[in-house]
């Protein structure tokens, strides 16, 4: 039931996003939408990267500080989802600077 | 028109991976599911002793929901006679000492003082597992060991590897049973994280 709610909750918002973008004379393409749902797959990809690195560089790094500092750095730091939405934010940067490099 | 690049197509495919695995995360009772095939049937028999792991606390001194609700566990069991002695357990940081502050939780809730055994230091289950051992002396047998239910099959390894017999008293600090999509992401992240921990245990022949 909640999910019904929420996802009900995004459409109606689309809907009335492209109702509001029609009205004031820029209607979006529905020929657009192709590529702007490869884009979001892409970022979503690169989030997913920058995510795995991360917890990767967390692991490692939390090993060598053990290992070499009677320091005690916990696994369970890199499991803060904080770090998924940092990853997500790495993905958006690098997404729009690779299209600005390339002139998109 | 070009065709994409194949790290593009790789980044594609893996954004479609994500976007599949949250729809199904979210919307569907799969990590419920998950979630149900992990968890240990509770075994609540008499005891040596009831071995109560810790669970993280605040900088301000207040429990984690997840140690609180052990400590609870903890006490209701010592409580209802079903082992002499409390263990409680908990890294010391700063000022802050979770187990001394269940102990005066346990205290308040009329366990006797002399019931409580305070161990302190044990940062991961396999350290509270051996400090465990050396608080009960090495003749301790049987114990009644509470952790989160999602945990207890790890920590009933390490402490069945440091010479007990595990009778598990899980506490549900998962929410098990949640139906939003919040905690049902919650929910999976907890299992993911479990799983992995699991694997790690396993290759670095901890258990």
């Amino acid at each position: 039931m909640e999910g019904v709610f929420l996802l009900s909750l995004v459409a109606l918002t689309s809907a009335g996003a492209l109702a509001y973008a029609a009205r004031r004379g820029r209607a979006l393409p529905l020929a657009a939408f192709r590529q702007a749902a490869w884009r979001t797959l892409e970022c979503l990809g690169l989030t997913v990267v920058f995510f795995g690195a991360n917890l990767l560089a967390g692991a490692l790094l939390s090993g060598l500080v053990r290992a070499a500092t009677p320091l005690f750095v916990s696994l369970y730091l890199s499991t803060d989802v904080s770090l998924l939405v940092l990853s997500a934010l790495q993905a958006l940067v690098f997404q729009h600077w690779l299209a600005a490099r390339r002139g998109r | 028109m070009k065709a994409p690049a194949r790290e593009v197509l790789v980044l594609r495919v893996l954004g479609a991976a994500v976007l599949a695995s949250f729809f199904t995360a979210a919307f569907t009772p799969l990590a419920n599911a998950l979630h149900a095939r992990l968890v240990v049937t509770p075994r609540l028999e008499r005891a040596e002793a009831i071995v109560v792991l810790g669970a993280g606390v605040s900088t301000l001194g207040t429990l984690s929901d997840s140690s609180l609700r052990r400590a609870l566990l903890g006490i209701e069991l010592q409580r209802r006679g079903l082992a002499p002695r409390l263990l409680l357990l908990g890294p010391t940081g700063g000022d802050v000492d979770e187990a001394g502050i269940r102990a005066a939780l346990a205290r308040s809730l009329g366990v006797r003082d002399d019931a409580i055994l305070q161990v302190t230091g044990g940062r991961t289950t396999r350290e509270e597992a051996a400090r465990t051992r050396a608080a009960l002396g090495p003749g301790a047998r049987r114990i009644l060991l509470v952790t989160g239910a999602l945990h207890m099959t790890r920590a009933a390894a390490l402490y069945e590897r440091a010479g007990f017999e595990v009778l598990p008293a899980p506490v549900d600090d998962a929410s098990g049973g949640g139906v939003s999509p919040q905690s049902r992401l919650a929910l999976l992240v907890r299992v993911g994280i479990e799983l992995t921990a699991r694997a790690y245990h396993r290759v670095a022949g901890y258990v």
